[in-house]
């Protein structure tokens, strides 16, 4: 039985188009995909993103074990990305995970909210999960700040990336971190069920524009962002993803640490890359890529940048070291040349 | 284009008398914005029901499907440029290829607009 978050009855009256995403139902878009991404690119978008699980756990040993970061490094109001990951050094989710004034509050994906609350309630008994009372939305795009300090109370502007602080937004009470999976500047927060159909409501009436599943993940892919089932899985590792600096290797002991060690021993069996097509083929997740007549890897993501006019992808080559031979991607059993491209495809302007 | 004379396929494509075809209102909706179109070779010997083209959009792959069997002599080659005609003006502009007909009888084989509408459930 699917899922809705608060703002379904909004979405619907809204006129957009609904999926099934992760066992909840949330618009893909509501007009279209691509004019939502360009909105939140050039001034603002507005996400519900009240699917992710959200987690708080006082346990700090019980975080380390689990977690591939290290949270003993935070200051309080900080958040940091991490990974928790399996006996393999496979990633079991990726998470946001901020320390508050006594506790930690962990941001996982919806796909794995359950399996990730699990691991850590098994060591923290007092450990909640806070679907019943707790909703997200984000905001974001170049005009997020303004918006932001019109409807919150307070002063925003020293609120750095990945900073969080307790603020009411036209006057409801909520948690705002300064951060987001577009690229861009923006807010995720974090609010009440009940209250999120107002703020959510108030946002769009100040000038953000409603924004589906379809954009965000446009948005993400332009900004070389992971996405769970794509690029990480419980068969690759950080490494892998390109994700060295954080996993905190001179923690003592944390889930997937030897595998880790085997990794930097023995080199990386895979690594991701980011590409562009040459041409008009549409790269998608699990098309085969080829280094010169050898089928030498898949792609993970793909999709047509709106930005840059081109299509682009992320992918998986075999291998620790950057390809031998000319690259192609085979779309509907025609070879495509391609050519890497650093990541992230898309850098927004410095604030 | 006067829709009340095409005729209508279960995949969603439209086709008039003289051979013109394209996707309906309803499948570029679904679609979404459409950013690459496949396009079938002239001179391409087609039977009714097999791939004719694909339409890619930004969150998926579509194939297009002839409703009739014949020969492509047509094909639009505006759609490589703007795709999106398709999304705009799917009866108008964005067609996609004209066929000669082997076989025009098979038009009766085919939805009327008021069949289709009930079809998508309208």
């Amino acid at each position: 039985m699917p899922q809705k978050t608060p703002l379904y009855d909004l979405h619907l009256a809204a006129g957009s188009k609904i999926v099934d995403f992760a066992g909840w139902l949330l618009p893909v878009q509501y007009k279209s995909i691509i004019e939502e991404h360009k909105a939140v690119r050039a001034k603002a978008g507005v996400f519900d993103i009240g699917h992710m699980g959200q987690i708080i756990s006082k346990d700090t040993d019980a975080l380390q074990y689990l977690t591939a970061n290290d949270v003993s490094t935070l200051d309080v109001f900080r958040g940091q990305y991490s990974f928790m990951c399996n006996e393999k050094g496979g990633v079991i989710d990726d998470l946001i995970i901020y320390r508050m004034e006594d506790s930690y509050f962990v941001v996982a994906n919806a796909v794995n909210a359950h399996s990730v609350f699990s691991r850590i309630s098994k060591k923290d008994r007092d450990a909640k999960l806070l679907y019943q009372e707790m909703t997200a939305i984000a905001l974001q795009g170049p005009d997020s700040f303004a918006l932001m300090k019109n409807l919150s109370k307070g002063d925003l502007s020293e609120l750095k990336h990945r900073q969080i602080k307790r603020t009411s937004v036209s006057g409801r009470d909520c948690l705002i971190s300064r951060s987001g999976y577009s690229g861009e500047d923006g807010f995720e927060i974090f609010l009440k069920n009940k209250d999120c159909p107002f703020v959510w409501s108030e946002i769009v009436k100040n000038g953000a524009i409603p924004c589906g599943l379809g954009s965000r993940d446009t948005l993400r892919i332009e900004a070389g962002l992971p996405l769970y089932g794509h690029e990480i899985d419980e068969d690759t590792t950080p490494f892998e993803a390109g994700y060295i600096k954080t996993v905190k290797m001179e923690k003592t002991k944390f889930s997937g640490k030897e595998a880790l060690l085997r990794q930097q021993k023995d080199g990386l069996p895979k690594h991701l890359i980011g590409f562009e097509v040459i041409g008009k083929a549409i790269p998608r997740q699990g098309y085969k890529i080829f280094e010169g007549d050898k089928e030498s890897g898949y792609v993970t993501s793909g999709t047509f940048s709106p930005c840059l006019d081109r299509p682009i992808g992320m992918g998986y080559i075999q291998g620790p070291l950057a390809e031998q031979g000319e690259l192609s991607v085979e779309v509907r059993g025609n070879r495509h040349a391609i050519r890497e491209v650093r990541l992230p495809f898309y850098r927004r302007k410095p604030l | 284009m006067d829709t009340s004379k095409l005729r209508y396929s279960k995949d969603h494509e439209w086709v008039s008398e003289a051979g013109l075809l394209g996707v309906t209102d309803h499948a570029q909706s679904e679609l979404g914005d459409v950013v690459f179109v496949e396009l079938p070779k002239n001179g391409k010997e087609i039977k009714a029901l097999s791939e004719i083209g694909v339409l890619e959009s930004v969150k998926a792959v579509s194939n297009v499907y002839s409703p009739v069997s014949g020969t492509v002599v047509e094909i639009n080659q505006e759609l490589s440029s703007s795709p999106d005609l398709i999304n705009k003006d799917p009866y108008g502009k964005g067609w996609i290829a004209r066929i000669k007909m082997s076989d025009p009888s098979e038009l009766n084989g085919l939805m009327s607009e008021e069949e289709y509408s009930k079809f998508i459930g309208r």
